[in-house]
């Protein structure tokens, strides 16, 4: 079991989750609580993202939330005994969607920063 | 309205009078989960509308501004709030905090995260019933 399931996984699925709490919380809020019934525009996002705080605090959320959720996942799918022979596959299989998508997200998040077009 | 009562009625008493109320949060928790990483996925291929140009942008987020998509994010605001107070009552309990008062935390959890969505959901009344 152990080999499957080593404590480090499970430790920074803790730890991310306790700094997701913040981040969501301000997250939620900015994303439109703060003003509801206004649409989000690009030209409003991109003025917050003028801010290397927003920025990081984006990038962060982005690394996290990622990790958090396909951590997750794993050991949703390693909960099935008939997965547990295929860990290394499924792992490295959920690692490289991972990598895609923080990479895609960063590629989204681009043209607010360098101001669209 | 009587069946939907004690249809009600059942699952507080499920929460209330289980020794064990640990089986409904892991439940909870896994679902919350897996709806929040689905949404992760189609969150930032919304997002990533502003790489084909900023009008694009918005006139996808303008399409989700809609009365029907706010109804939907105060549903995905209470899944974020159970699972984040719900994964905070885990984290104490794994460092030995509250290890006797693992009921009471989940009870909590449901509570705030219902007070948390009245509150979100009495913000969205005028902007539905408003300007439409
Ligand atoms: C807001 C702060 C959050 C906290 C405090 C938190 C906390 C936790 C904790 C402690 C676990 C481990 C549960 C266990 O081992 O039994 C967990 C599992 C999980 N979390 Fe989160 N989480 C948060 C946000 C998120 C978000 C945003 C997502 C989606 C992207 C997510 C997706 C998942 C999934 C899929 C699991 C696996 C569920 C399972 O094993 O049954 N979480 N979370
Ligand atoms: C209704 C609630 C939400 C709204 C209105 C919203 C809105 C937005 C907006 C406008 C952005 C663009 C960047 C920015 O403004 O800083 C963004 C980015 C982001 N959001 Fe949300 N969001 C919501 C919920 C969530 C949830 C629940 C999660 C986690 C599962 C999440 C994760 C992210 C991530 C990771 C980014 C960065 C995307 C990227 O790098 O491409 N958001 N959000």
């Amino acid at each position: 079991m152990n080999r499957y399931f080593s404590t480090i996984p499970w430790l920074l699925q803790r730890i991310s989750g306790a700094v997701l709490v913040v981040l969501l919380a301000v997250h939620f809020w900015v994303g439109h609580y703060a003003d509801w019934g206004e649409p989000i525009t690009f030209a409003g996002v991109q003025m917050r993202l003028q801010s290397t705080v927003f920025i990081t605090i984006d990038l962060i959320l982005l690394m996290l939330v990622v990790f958090h959720g396909l951590n997750g996942v794993r050991n949703i799918i390693l909960d099935y005994p008939a997965f547990l022979p295929h860990n290394r596959p499924i792992s490295l299989i959920l690692f490289i969607i991972g990598i895609a998508t923080v990479i895609f997200g960063i590629y989204a998040l681009y043209p607010f920063i360098t101001g669209g077009g | 309205m009587s069946l939907k009562d004690s249809q009600l009625k059942i699952l507080l008493r499920t929460i209330l009078n289980s020794d064990e109320p640990g089986t409904l949060a892991y439940v909870f928790h896994r679902l919350t989960g897996i709806i929040l990483a689905g949404y992760l996925f189609l969150h930032i291929w919304t997002i990533s509308s502003s790489t084909i140009s900023p009008a694009a942008f918005d006139m996808k987020l303008g399409a989700f501004s809609r009365p029907l998509f706010l109804v939907l994010d105060v549903a995905l605001l209470a899944a974020a709030s159970f699972h984040a107070l719900n994964g905070v009552r885990i984290i104490f309990f794994d460092t030995g905090i509250g290890i006797k008062r693992q009921k009471l935390g989940f009870i909590l959890a449901i509570v705030l995260t219902v007070i948390i969505a009245l509150l979100a959901a009495k913000l969205l009344v005028p902007v539905i019933f408003g300007e439409g």
